[in-house]
């Protein structure tokens, strides 16, 4: 597999705050890798030390085989980036702003067909301020895709937008996945990371806690299948009984009961039992990203992006 | 050349799609000029005032003199070692709008000349008192004849008495309009000290001369005045702010992430003044030209003062930008350093209505070196007189520019 990024124990420091502490890492070709981490976690840090827009305090990284060190115009030339909290110009055009940075790169591109992707051409005429939030980042990723680049840095690409438009910028990240890109993602949304990525590393104060597929974390730290039912009165000592008489491990947490079960055909055999005994108020939890990373690091992230 | 013909650009829209930018820079000082021109066209009327020389330095008479011009004129003394009094009064008058070169010089040998009349007119009139005497019946023969002797050594003393006039030297601007005023005045003067204090019925002479003195209409005054005050607003305003904008809302952050060079994006922005100030100069020219019919002389050294002195106001308001922290900070602290230059400097209004201390403020402010070099040169095509404010100009355009280039962040750290 062709390495795309070889980052090797970068480290940056801001007078005395460790941003990113020895961090070594490589991205596959055609690859989404995530960096999932709350904020101030040095994700920021680690996108502008490998987009040559900031430089590490030791360590050193190679992009498309290029030095961070020696070679930032090469790499500038083939990479693009969405920077966190994504702005522009804000009187100039969709499409003034697309050509814009085209004109910086001077190559080929085909405006039309980037304002296509990204579903644009109704808005081309319209300038940077008048737009909502999730198309201010559409715009942003099509300027990030004009050079045609061969890595993709999306820094928090969804942070502020309302979960409608969330999943609208994932339907755009997946399209360029599809179209070849390598893509490093930064992001504190564990359903973001889970959807998006190929791998993800979970970053907690500047060091890399973890990092692996999608399926090996949840399977290695996910934590079992889970059952919670919902319980009142009426049904609770009938509950007990079932989970007693089967078996079944659980806890019991004011009105609801959590069963922990060790793979999804148990979880099935107990919910169909449940059902047949007509208790509907459960629902089956899969195993997520978000298990892994309560278990792993003993902290959710919250929708403001702090450990909680 | 691509990246920057895309950066400027991209300033260039950004400010003229901003509707408030675009009224200041274009719009407002158009109405100043519109305004001011046409306030400050009428010329107020006070004592003449006018220069005067005394060549003849230290005698009575031409004091005596002076102090009868004092009484009707404001006079103002020219030292009597300046040799070239025109010339000493063009550099006094750079600036301002109501003064005018009136020289009058009192010539070396005024009082001599004055006495050599009087003492003439005293023996012609002694010889005329003893011819009359003659022709009494009551003299006796002898003492005519003694006499005739005595009228015949003054005649001779008389006739080898050279023959004074008495006569001053005024210099005027060939266009000044008050000329015949003050000539007539002058003249009055001159009647009344000849035959009343020298007592002698003689001319007293007025040599005119021209010297030709392009006037400072309102226009020129204003013209040069607004056009340095939008340079520097544009300069201040179009940098500091927008720059700031920039850094903290992160565009220059994705900028970085482009092959983008340093210089490209400095000449991009500056390009952009660039131009936003060469439509200011054209606006301005074409109203002064065609509504008040201001002479402007293409010359190139105040176009070339132009385009110098807004890189001092470029460079600062970079220089503000790449230091200051918010976009607030940033929009006080040109408002600081423009308003008051604005309204201190004489740009807006000529010094000489100002009250005095305030001239001396002026002199330290940038602008008014802008302005008064840019306005001399504009209306006399001439650089001597104002080389010092030139000089100050371009050594702080130099410096400012400098040390904008060094400032200007491009780059995290
Ligand atoms: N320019 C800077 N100067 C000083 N400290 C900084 C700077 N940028 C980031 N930091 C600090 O470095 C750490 C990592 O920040 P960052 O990389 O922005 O994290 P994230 O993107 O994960 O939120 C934080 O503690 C932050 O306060
Ligand atoms: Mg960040």
């Amino acid at each position: 597999m062709d390495i795309i990024v070889e980052a090797i124990s970068l480290t940056k420091r801001y007078n005395n705050v460790i941003a990113i502490d020895n961090i070594s890492f490589n991205i596959y070709k055609g690859e989404i890798f995530s960096f999932l981490g709350p904020n101030g976690s040095g994700k920021t840090t680690t996108v502008e030390i490998l987009a040559c827009i900031r430089k590490p305090t030791s360590g050193t990284a190679k992009i498309l085989g290029y030095s961070i060190n020696k070679e930032v115009n090469e790499i500038k030339k083939r990479i693009g980036i969405l920077p966190q909290e994504f702005t522009f110009f804000d009187l100039l055009t969709v499409k003034e702003c697309v050509e814009f940075i085209g004109k910086i790169y001077g190559t080929k591109y085909d405006i039309k067909q980037i304002l296509e992707i990204f579903r644009l051409e109704e808005y081309k005429n319209k300038k940077f301020r008048e737009l909502s939030g999730g198309l201010k980042r559409r715009v942003g990723l099509a300027m990030s895709i004009v050079n045609d680049p061969d890595l993709l840095f999306l820094d928090e690409p969804t942070t502020g937008l309302d979960p409608e438009s969330r999943r609208d910028v994932w339907k755009y990240i997946l399209n360029l996945k599809k179209l070849g890109k390598t893509i490093f993602l930064t992001t504190h949304y564990m359903e973001e990371a889970e959807k998006l990525s190929d791998r993800i590393g979970i970053i907690i104060k500047g060091k890399l806690v973890v990092l692996d597929e999608v399926k090996n974390l949840i399977n290695n730290y996910g934590g079992g299948f889970r059952l919670v039912i919902y319980l009142d009165k009426n049904i609770e000592e009938n509950v007990v009984k079932i989970l007693q008489d089967n078996n079944y491990k659980f806890d019991k947490k004011d009105n609801v009961i959590i069963c922990n079960l060790s793979n999804k055909r148990e979880a099935n055999l107990l919910a169909s039992e449940l059902i047949r005994k007509g208790i509907e108020n459960f629902e089956m939890k899969y195993p997520s990203v978000e298990d892994a990373f309560l278990n792993l690091v003993g902290y959710k992230i919250s929708e403001m992006g702090e450990l909680i | 050349m691509r990246r920057i013909l895309a950066i400027f650009l991209v300033f260039l829209k950004n400010w003229l799609r901003n509707r408030s930018a675009l009224f200041f820079s274009f719009i407002f000082p158009l109405l100043l000029l519109l305004i001011f021109a046409s306030i400050f066209t009428s010329e107020r009327t006070q004592p003449i005032t006018i220069f005067v020389q005394n060549q003849d330095q230290e005698t009575q008479l031409s004091k005596v003199y002076e102090s009868i011009l004092n009484k009707t004129f404001n006079v103002e003394k020219i030292p009597s070692n300046i040799s070239s009094p025109v010339n000493y009064l063009k550099t006094k008058k750079q600036g301002l709008i109501t003064f005018k070169i009136r020289i009058l010089i009192i010539p070396k040998g005024f009082e001599e000349n004055a006495t050599t009349l009087a003492m003439k007119e005293a023996i012609r009139l002694q010889i005329l008192n003893l011819q009359r005497t003659l022709s009494s019946p009551y003299i006796n023969e002898s003492i005519k004849q003694e006499i005739i002797k005595g009228i015949n050594v003054l005649q001779n003393v008389y006739s080898n008495l050279p023959n004074k006039t008495l006569n001053i030297k005024l210099i005027t601007e060939s266009e000044d309009t008050d000329y015949l005023l003050l000539n007539s005045i002058l003249t009055q003067i001159n009647g009344s000290f000849i035959n009343n204090l020298i007592g002698v019925n003689a001319t007293f002479s007025i040599n005119h001369e021209t010297v030709y003195e392009r006037r400072i209409s309102a226009v020129d005054y204003y013209l040069a005045g607004l056009l340095a005050a939008f340079v520097m607003t544009n300069g201040l305003f179009s940098t500091a702010p927008t720059l700031v904008e920039i850094r903290v809302k992160g565009i220059l952050k994705r900028l970085l992430g482009t092959p983008l060079q340093k210089h490209e994006w400095f000449l991009g922005i500056i390009f952009s003044i660039l131009l936003i100030n060469s439509i200011l100069l054209l606006e301005m020219l074409l109203a002064a030209v065609i509504i008040f019919k201001a002479k402007i002389g293409f010359n190139v050294y105040w176009i070339l003062i132009f385009y110098i002195g807004m890189f001092f106001f470029i460079g600062l308001g970079v220089f503000i930008g790449s230091m200051v922290r918010s976009e607030e900070t940033a929009i006080a602290l040109v408002n600081l350093i423009g308003f008051p230059m604005m309204f201190l400097s004489g740009a807006f209004w000529p010094l000489e209505i100002m009250p005095d201390f305030l001239k001396y403020v002026a002199q330290v402010l940038p602008l008014y070196h802008f302005h008064t070099s840019l306005r001399y040169i504009m209306v006399f095509g001439d650089t001597t007189p104002v080389i010092n404010n030139i000089l100050i100009v371009v050594v702080l355009s130099l410096s400012f520019t400098i040390l904008s280039i060094k400032f200007l962040r491009w780059k995290e750290t």
